[in-house]
């Protein structure tokens, strides 16, 4: 019995390796590629086999967990009673920054979640390290400030001031002052294009290079203002929300979205995107939260309430926050519905304006009216990182190093698709269909004309007389024929066998029956 | 209530002192990575362009012969030796690292037609249009870095007169016997001034003789009346004989599948053959626009280098249909010999223009001591180029070459005269009565007349 457990655990962490099905090969008739694609499957299933194998020795952190016993509910745990069973480091990541004066507070985490920078409406702007908990940098812009965003790293992040963006640096410098996004309500980062997109005030859609500066998509959205924007890190599909509940999908490259879907009756209010890319989380005025399957756009399943902001962890939990209250929604053991795993209420007036999870760690953090807060969410964070894509321990050296290997690796702009497996794959030729029978008599005709009018070669010396001259255009015009009646000959034979089979069929069978006998062509006996 | 949250030390992934190593952690999720296929296909796009901006084949040209150079012969207990033979009849044993002649045996009256080293390296055998077959001394290894200076009367252990011209020379790779190639084909012992053994089949000259690497006692030799015979120097009468259309200007077998040789061949293309089932070519190389003059497959069995009457070099893999890298330079005529160096690193060239040239066999490696990062990297590059090679933008920044324009043009011609032909063929076809004209015969099939035991 622990044999199998043992091999069924294997095989559900080989197939995460796999990334998908093999190749058909049996389709294949070239027998030199099929043995060459032969070997490359066995490379693959083998380095999905040694992956599997090795996760018990890479793995060193455990990942979080709540479990309750008994009858009780594991919503009904708060967050004081969590903080007495865990341990100091841990509790150090529960805590509330209590900054009454300068307006509701938005976040955003680098990709490491090591560092987070907040932005005030009112104009305050500041980085702060999460480990050793202190303020990188702190300043004031007087302005009002919509939206803040890291980009690559924590040395660079973009507000969206009152009129245009800024790019500041992480010693509080401006570094650039973007122009042409207007008015901006929603910024969002795009990691492996190294793109700044951002819509503003009139529902206009801005992507910007941040490597070159040049602007690479601007488009009017033509659904008037939102200020729903998330990106979806599968695919780097930017998708915007809109007052009459349609949800369009946006590519830097292309005028028209890629998709509209319609999924509520009244105006979205938040989108949140599953890492996995398969699943969407969007909220609507019309006090229902939908999670959607991104593959067959359906609804999943149809939750009650109302949310500001929505969020997915690295784990999959989804954190919604309307008002004062936080809840966060788990799919217990893969049965694909989400239900309540833990709930958080603030004190009455806060309002709270953006729930975020800290990527790897078990941490939501909460910016509202009067301040930060972050709280303990046990099994939301991964607990292994890789310190390739993102590394919360990162020296000056690597995160420099870690630089140059981002740049070297920026995608283009063009590589972003609804599906991004399909790179590498063979394009679909589409079917060739049968020429219809006017278009075949166009064809015949035209080829006619182009015989009777093709170039006439003159000779000399008296070869060019006029009676064979007419019958050598003769010959053209009937060699022009000749495939065309090949064709019909063809036909008419495939048609006559038909006819033939059919009547020798109708021979066969007894008397009486042969005058019911169908002489209608396409009906079989 | 159980709840467990996670938690990380910093003293776990951070390092104790300075001079430890910084600590690394991986997890192999793709999950944590998005966009992986898009991100790899960058990376192939940038490792072939790197790829062309560090290729540079050419190393360097070995001067010193006054006349054509007509054979080169390997030494195969020394790396870094090379014997070249010209057609004034000066014979030159080169080092290759330092690409300087080491010593000379002059001695031939005229053209140096045939080189090859005996099996353990000590003797060197030559023979020449002068009807003589000479053996010299090889100087050992430690001393040749010595300079040749005198003594070169020393060297020449013996010179065996015969009845005709030899066209070329090749030793067994274990055992004491070679053979020559002029009116027939001759087996010579090293001691013996008459040769062993005779074969003879037919009565025009052999042009090439080559014995088999895995098989000790197998030749294979290609005659002036297009044929292709193999021969068993067990039995005393030869085993069985290919005629093809055009004659085969050299043979070179596998090393790593010695039932295998490919024949460089006058019509421009290479003929890969099964020794067992001569009826069929095993794969046609078609990609020089005139003829092949020598072939020399590398050590791994993998690939082989060709040279032709066209200037230049080309390197083909041992089943691929065309070539996988052309040498050209404008000072480089005729190529009448090539070599694989036996690290599988080197080409050699020889030509017309009385220079050996020294090439490198993948243009853009990198040569020298390699750190393990480094090598990592660039095998890292090369599989994720293999991975990608197939789509347009990659496939064609890989496949570019800058050809001389004579030989551009000259392969366009061929290009049409063939399409030319297949057209004719087809309507040929189309317009008679199906059954009328012979089925239709394979390119493998096609250059060959008939098989003969």
């Amino acid at each position: 019995m622990e044999i199998q457990d043992i091999s069924d655990d294997i095989d559900v962490k080989v197939k995460k390796y796999q990334r998908g099905e093999g190749a058909d090969l049996e389709a294949l008739k070239d027998k030199k590629l099929k043995g060459q694609l032969a070997n490359r499957e066995e490379l693959y299933k083998k380095s999905a086999n040694a992956a599997a194998k090795a996760e018990k020795w890479l793995m060193q952190t455990e990942a979080g967990r709540l479990e309750s016993e008994g009858f009780e509910k594991t919503w009904r745990f708060s967050q004081q009673s969590i903080a007495q069973e865990v341990d100091v480091s841990s509790r150090k990541n529960q805590f509330d920054l209590v900054l009454p004066d300068l307006g509701p507070y938005t976040i955003d985490y680098t990709s490491s979640g090591r560092y987070m920078v907040t932005a005030g409406r009112k104009g305050h702007l500041a980085i702060m390290d999460l480990h050793t908990m202190k303020p990188v940098k702190d300043f004031q812009v007087r302005e009002t400030v919509r939206d803040v965003v890291f980009l690559h790293n924590e040395t660079f992040f973009a507000a969206a001031q009152k009129k245009y963006t800024y790019i500041y640096n992480n010693a509080g410098t401006e570094l650039h002052c973007l122009k042409e996004h207007g008015a901006v309500l929603k910024l969002q980062f795009l990691k492996n294009h190294f793109l700044l997109s951002s819509i503003n005030k009139f529902g206009h859609l801005h992507y910007q290079d941040i490597t070159t500066g040049q602007m690479v998509g601007n488009y009017r959205s033509g659904l008037g203002r939102s200020d729903v924007l998330q990106v979806n890190p599968y695919n780097s599909v930017v998708a915007s929300g809109h007052s009459g509940g349609t949800i369009s999908m946006w590519k830097p490259t292309s005028a028209a979205p890629l998709v509209k879907m319609l999924c509520h009756h009244g105006p979205v209010t938040a989108i949140a995107f599953h890492p996995n890319g398969h699943l969407m989380a969007t909220a609507g005025m019309d006090k229902k939260l939908k999670i959607w399957d991104l593959r067959k756009y359906e609804v999943l399943q149809t939750l009650p309430g109302h949310a500001k902001s929505l969020d997915f962890s690295q784990k999959g939990l989804l954190a919604s926050s309307t008002g004062s209250f936080v809840q966060i929604l788990a799919n217990s053991s893969d049965s694909q519905n989400y239900d309540r795993y833990m709930i958080h209420t603030m004190v009455k007036g806060y309002q709270i304006q953006k729930c975020l999870f800290r990527p790897y760690e078990d941490v939501l953090g909460i910016g509202h009216s009067m301040g930060l807060s972050s709280i303990l969410v046990p099994g939301s964070g991964e607990p292994n990182f890789d310190s390739w894509v993102a590394n919360p321990f990162e020296t000056l050296k690597q995160r420099r190093e870690k630089e140059v290997r981002l740049l070297l690796d920026k995608l283009p702009p063009e590589s972003i698709i609804m599906d991004p497996t399909k790179i590498g794959t063979l394009r679909t030729s589409n079917k060739i269909q049968k020429a219809t029978k006017e278009e075949k008599e166009a064809e015949k005709a035209a080829a006619i004309a182009a015989a009777k009018s093709g170039p006439q070669k003159k000779k000399t010396k008296g070869r060019s007389k006029p009676s064979k001259v007419a019958k050598k255009k003769q010959e053209g015009v009937e060699k022009a024929k000749r495939p065309f009646a090949e064709e019909n000959k063809h036909a008419e034979m495939v048609v006559s066998k038909k006819k033939q089979k059919r009547i020798t069929e109708a021979n066969e069978l007894p008397k009486s029956l042969q005058p019911f006998v169908s002489r209608k062509a396409g009906v079989d006996i | 209530m159980r709840v467990k949250v996670m938690s990380r030390s910093a003293d776990e992934f951070t390092r104790e002192r300075s001079n430890d190593l910084q600590r690394v952690s991986r997890n192999y999720d793709p999950n944590l990575r998005t966009q992986e296929k898009a991100v790899e296909y960058v990376r192939a796009l940038n490792a072939s362009k790197l790829d062309k901006v560090f290729a540079r084949p050419f190393i360097g040209a070995m001067d010193g012969h006054i006349d054509a150079i007509s054979c080169m012969a390997k030494n195969p207990s020394h790396l870094k030796g090379l014997f070249s033979g010209s057609m004034d009849g000066d014979i030159r044993l080169w080092d290759i690292a330092s690409r300087k002649t080491v010593c000379q045996y002059p001695g031939h009256q005229g053209a140096v037609r045939g080189l090859t080293v005996s099996t353990d390296g000590r003797i060197l055998v030559s023979c020449g249009s002068d009807c003589t077959v000479r053996l010299w001394r090889v100087p050992l290894a430690s001393g040749i870095e010595s300079n040749n200076s005198s003594d070169s009367s020393d060297k020449l252990l013996a010179s065996y007169v015969w009845k005709n011209a030899f066209w070329a020379v090749d030793h067994q790779w274990e055992g004491d016997l070679f053979a020559t190639a002029g009116a027939q084909v001759d087996i010579w012992d090293h001691n013996r001034s008459v040769p062993v053994n005779s074969f003879e089949w037919g009565n025009d000259t052999v042009i090439s003789v080559r014995f088999n690497p895995g098989e000790p006692n197998i030749l294979a030799t290609s005659g002036s009346d297009r044929s292709i015979t193999l021969y068993d120097l067990r039995t005393s009468s030869p085993a069985r004989k290919l005629i093809m259309r055009t004659k085969t200007n050299s043979i070179a077998w596998n090393p790593m599948e010695p039932m295998n040789f490919t024949a460089a061949n006058e019509n421009c293309n290479c003929y890969s053959f099964d020794a067992r089932k001569l009826e069929e070519a095993k794969c046609v190389h078609k990609d020089h626009v005139s003829a092949v003059l020598d072939i020399d497959y590398s050590p791994t069995g993998r690939e082989f280098v060709t040279g032709s009457y066209d200037r230049t070099v080309r390197i083909f893999q041992y089943n691929g249909g065309h070539s996988r890298e052309i040498y050209h330079t404008k000072r480089m005529q005729r190529v009448f010999c090539v070599k694989f160096s036996c690290d599988a690193s080197y080409v050699i060239s020889g030509s017309d223009d009385t220079n050996l040239r020294l090439w490198k066999a993948k243009a853009s490696e990198q040569l020298g001591v390699i750190l393990p990062r480094e090598r990592k990297k660039h095998e890292y590059m090369e599989a994720v180029k293999n991975r990608y090679k197939h789509l347009p933008e990659v496939k064609r920044i890989l496949r570019h070459r800058h050809l001389p324009k004579p030989i551009y043009k000259a392969g366009l011609l061929r290009r049409t005269m063939a399409d030319a032909e297949k057209r004719k063929e087809d309507r040929r076809r189309a317009h008679s009565a199906p059954g009328s004209l012979m089925p239709r015969k394979s390119v493998r099939k096609n250059r060959i007349i008939q098989e003969i035991e």
